[in-house]
């Protein structure tokens, strides 16, 4: 239970302190919308920028990399598109927020409205920027495993054959 | 900025008071005395009516708000609160960045146990 109760004589500067607080709750929904478009799209920028102008590129054939190699690659895109999907659409929800329908009845407060929907942009662009990151950092560790990974072991020769260790010089049997 | 003695509300009066940014001692012991607090979650609302226009009004004390990371905050329960009439009403001579009549007071909020 809240008490309520006459305070101190009030001054200018509290005047300007409350209209500073009244200022920021106004406005609040309006800067996180902004700030959530503005990570959205350079994000997106960013990473199309990496991706199309292929600044990270790995092996064209990851065959050559050995089973293991190549099953932490797959993984690795893998949680990286889950991760991309994650912060796409945590930032397209912080910027456009959620479409909810909800009876009148369960509303915490008319007032509280725009502030709560701004406090959970918020969370969700802070989520957004994070999972646009760690998918960042999974593309290029995927990359890098293609291009530091081990290679694929040497095939066994047939019978008869003898094969040379050197790169990719084999020598088979002689056929007249 | 000035005080000014009450003013006695009269829900009917046709001409609304223009904005004035003024303050009183008894606008507190009135809104204490009047509005109704609730807390959701960790936000306190105090709704009630203008202690000096009369017009209803909500006032939000955020446990949290989006601001920059370097701003200060003071959590809800320590000191006092200052409050500025917020309602809706039209009231002349109102810059366009404000809200409300102009009023402002200060309360003590307390969380007491039942």
């Amino acid at each position: 239970m809240i008490r309520l109760a006459a305070g101190p004589p009030a001054t200018a500067s509290d005047l300007r302190r409350a209209q500073y607080r009244e200022r920021l709750l106004r406005t609040e929904l309006d800067r996180v919308r902004g700030a959530a478009l503005a990570w959205r799209n350079g994000l997106a920028g960013l990473l199309a920028a990496l991706l199309g102008f292929s600044l990270v590129k790995g092996r064209s054939d990851i065959g050559q990399l050995s089973p293991a190699a190549s099953a932490v690659v797959g993984v690795l895109l893998l949680l990286a598109l889950v991760a991309g999907a994650g912060a796409a659409l945590a930032l397209l929800r912080a910027a456009h927020g959620r479409p909810q329908i909800i009876s009148l009845g369960t509303s915490a407060h008319p007032a509280l409205d725009e502030h709560l929907e701004a406090l959970d942009s918020a969370t969700a662009l802070r989520r957004g920027i994070m999972l646009a990151m760690l998918c960042g950092v999974l593309l290029a560790s995927a990359v890098g495993t293609t291009w530091y990974g081990p290679a694929r072991a040497a095939a066994q020769a047939p019978p008869g054959s003898a094969v040379g260790i050197g790169r990719g010089v084999e020598v088979g049997p002689w056929a007249p | 900025m000035s005080s000014e003695e009450p003013n006695s509300v009269d829900p009917a009066r046709r001409d609304p008071i223009p904005y004035e940014e003024v303050t009183n001692s008894s606008y507190g012991e009135r809104a204490a005395a009047d509005f109704v607090a609730e807390r959701i979650g960790g936000d306190v609302v105090l709704s009630g009516n203008c202690p000096r226009c009369g017009g209803p009004m909500s006032a939000i004390l955020p446990a949290a708000i989006v601001r920059r990371p370097s701003s200060p905050s003071r959590p809800i329960g320590e000191g006092y609160e200052v409050i500025g009439c917020t309602c809706g009403d039209l009231h002349p001579e109102r810059p366009e960045d404000r809200v409300g009549c102009g009023a402002y007071w200060t309360v003590v909020v307390t969380e007491v146990d039942r």
